[in-house]
């Protein structure tokens, strides 16, 4: 099991379709609020339409997981545009809330696959397009939800255009969504991919010395002498160039005060 | 360089605004009512930012300068610093900025003309008395003044108002500016320098020591009056070694004479900024070295602290007056 999660937040079937394809995740089968499918380090979640929904969804998924320490989040649906071509794909660097008000900005922080793009998440569809921006029903709830659960960097949310000025929304159908999601799987895999590689540099960072489960284990720690054991690992192993306690050092200590206290005083005391 | 610019709706239409945009064609512009909605929210991280900042542009309204604390001065009473710029190019380890900021953005204040007014009307207070301004606290002073022209807008203020100093504190070797004017007497530029070992295992992305130095060099020789900062030193066993070597190799290309002023302080940072900045690191020496709290400050024991602020004051003593070394007491 990963130490991290991939959170795919779509609304639509037809949207998740290509995406349990070739990702190849497989359904859980105890869900009964929202459909869900993974394939570990993935999961996704299919919300239904509306910022509400997605909302919802971003946290049940997050809830129903192994609680994992870090995550990445993706939002991949369609949206419009007044004169975009349909198919082409924009990441979100603004969201804004149509009905709020309220803006959130995503951190792009890594090469993108494809350019960025502000978006306006209405309540309701809109044929009315805005001048500057994508209209989508999502964004906004799931970015919301998702900042509560991961830092911002590691959510992202992709939209196709599916429809615009020239070619509105009413004529879009199931078979569409997926073609114009199939098309897009490059640029989502490499979006995933580069997600992955942040967020398995955040648990590389924060991974719990290599001791920490076995010592932990043996003797019986409070919650707070947990963190001070992991803290206290951590500096032995940053100062003694990865070098742990070993079982035979810590062989006369009875309690898990003894071990905290044995590390302490031998943690080294001279600077580099 | 820069391939993000966010911008405040206030400040969209500022010449200063069009300019730096003008600069970075390539960069995604990104409107916004104010800067906080980008810096100030929470769930952000730092040390992931800092692989590519964004640059938002913004509007100050207020406090537009500051009392610098107690203890922060290099030689006169009455000292003030001002931010135009939020967040460093840089990424010195030890540095107090990702402690305190949420967001590695670096935020820049285009209205410099109100900062200016209220640099003004404080030197203006007290015509008979010299006045210091900091402007290397939240930022480094010259790291990006090809694309914020700092110098170019404030030195002319302080060039008329003569009782005004301006420190210039930086790392960086963007000297042209400096280079391509006559020096003020009341400005002085001031070099943060450390050992090169401890340069190049903490100050990320910062020039090295001799690019430093050659920088230093050329404005001591152009006629503009130095300063020397050695804040924060950094505890190493070796520490009495490697800090002569540098003193050494700093007065053998000085100008001891023509220097304005050096300052001293161990590395220290208020703890809320070590808790968070511990965080973001938990995998690097700095902070896991034993470390003391001292009135709400981490740092070295008092015992250590005193130990090298007063070897390094003696150290210095060989080469320039007392009078011209101030510790740093915050």
């Amino acid at each position: 099991m990963s130490r991290y999660k991939q959170f795919i937040v779509v609304a639509l079937a037809c949207e998740a379709k290509p995406l349990i394809a070739h990702y190849k995740l497989k359904k859980r089968t105890q869900d009964s609020a929202f459909p869900c499918f993974e394939n570990d380090p993935l999961s996704l979640i299919i919300s239904g339409v509306g910022k509400v929904a997605a909302a919802a969804a971003s946290a049940y998924i997050v809830a129903t997981s192994d609680r994992p320490e870090f995550s990445s989040w993706l939002n991949v649906g369609i949206a419009g545009h007044q004169h975009h071509n349909i198919g082409r794909a924009f990441v979100a660097h603004k969201i804004t809330d149509a009905s709020s008000g309220r803006c959130f900005y995503p951190t792009h922080i890594t090469d993108l696959p494809c350019p960025t793009a502000g978006i306006v998440t209405a309540d309701k569809p809109v044929d009315d397009y805005p001048d500057d921006a994508l209209v989508d029903m999502e964004a906004s709830g799931f970015f919301e939800t998702a900042s509560r659960f991961s830092t911002t960097e590691l959510i992202q949310s992709l939209k196709i255009v599916s429809d615009n000025a020239a070619h509105p929304a009413t004529g879009i159908n199931e078979k569409q969504v997926n073609a114009l999601i199939s098309a897009q799987l490059e640029t989502i895999d490499d979006i995933l991919r580069h997600q992955q590689q942040l967020a398995e540099e955040l648990c590389t960072i924060h991974q719990a010395p290599a001791q920490y489960e076995a010592i932990a284990s043996q003797w019986r720690f409070s919650h707070s002498e947990q963190i001070q054991l992991r803290d206290i690992l951590r500096r032995w192993s940053v100062l003694n160039n990865g070098a742990q306690p070993t079982r035979e050092d810590l062989r006369d200590c009875h309690k898990a005060k003894h071990v905290l206290l044995w590390l302490n005083a031998h943690l080294p005391d001279e600077h580099p | 360089m820069i391939d993000t610019i966010y911008i405040e709706a206030a400040v969209a239409d500022h010449p200063r605004t069009q300019e730096i945009c003008a600069r970075f064609p390539a960069a995604t512009q990104i409107p916004c009512e104010r800067y906080g909605e980008i810096f100030n929210r929470k769930a952000q991280n730092f040390r992931l930012q800092k692989k590519r900042p964004a640059l938002i542009l913004a509007a100050k309204h207020q406090n537009f300068v500051k009392e610098a604390p107690l203890g922060y001065a290099i030689g006169g009473q009455r000292n003030y610093y001002f931010s135009h710029m939020l967040n460093c190019l840089y990424d010195c380890r030890y540095c107090f900025l990702q402690g305190m900021f949420r967001s590695a953005h670096y935020i820049l204040f285009v209205n410099y003309e109100d900062f200016q007014q209220e640099i003004l009307s404080i030197a203006q207070q007290t015509p008979d008395e010299d006045v210091y301004f900091y402007s290397g606290y939240d930022c480094d002073s010259l790291a990006l003044e090809p694309v914020t022209h700092f110098t170019e807008a404030f030195l002319p203020v302080f060039e008329k108002q003569t009782n005004a100093w301006l420190e210039l504190r930086t790392k960086s070797t963007q000297v042209r500016g400096l280079l391509d004017r006559d020096p003020l007497q009341n400005c002085v530029v001031a070099f943060s320098l450390n050992p090169d070992a401890i340069a190049r295992e903490l100050e990320h992305k910062a020039p090295n020591l001799e690019r430093r130095l050659q920088a230093l060099e050329k404005c001591q020789t152009q006629g503009w009056p130095i300063g020397l900062r050695f804040d924060p030193l950094i505890y190493r066993a070796d520490y009495r070694e490697q800090y002569q070597a540098l003193f050494d190799t700093v007065f053998s290309r000085v100008d001891a004479d023509r220097v304005h002023s050096v300052s001293l302080g161990v590395f220290r940072l208020p703890e809320v900024y070590y808790k968070n900045t511990q965080k973001l690191y938990p995998d690097d020496k700095l902070f896991a070295e034993p470390l003391y709290k001292n009135n709400g400050v981490i740092s070295y024991s008092p015992e250590q602290e005193a130990e090298m602020l007063s070897d390094c004051e003696q150290m210095l003593s060989a080469y320039l007056p007392d009078n011209k070394v101030f510790p740093c007491l915050l």
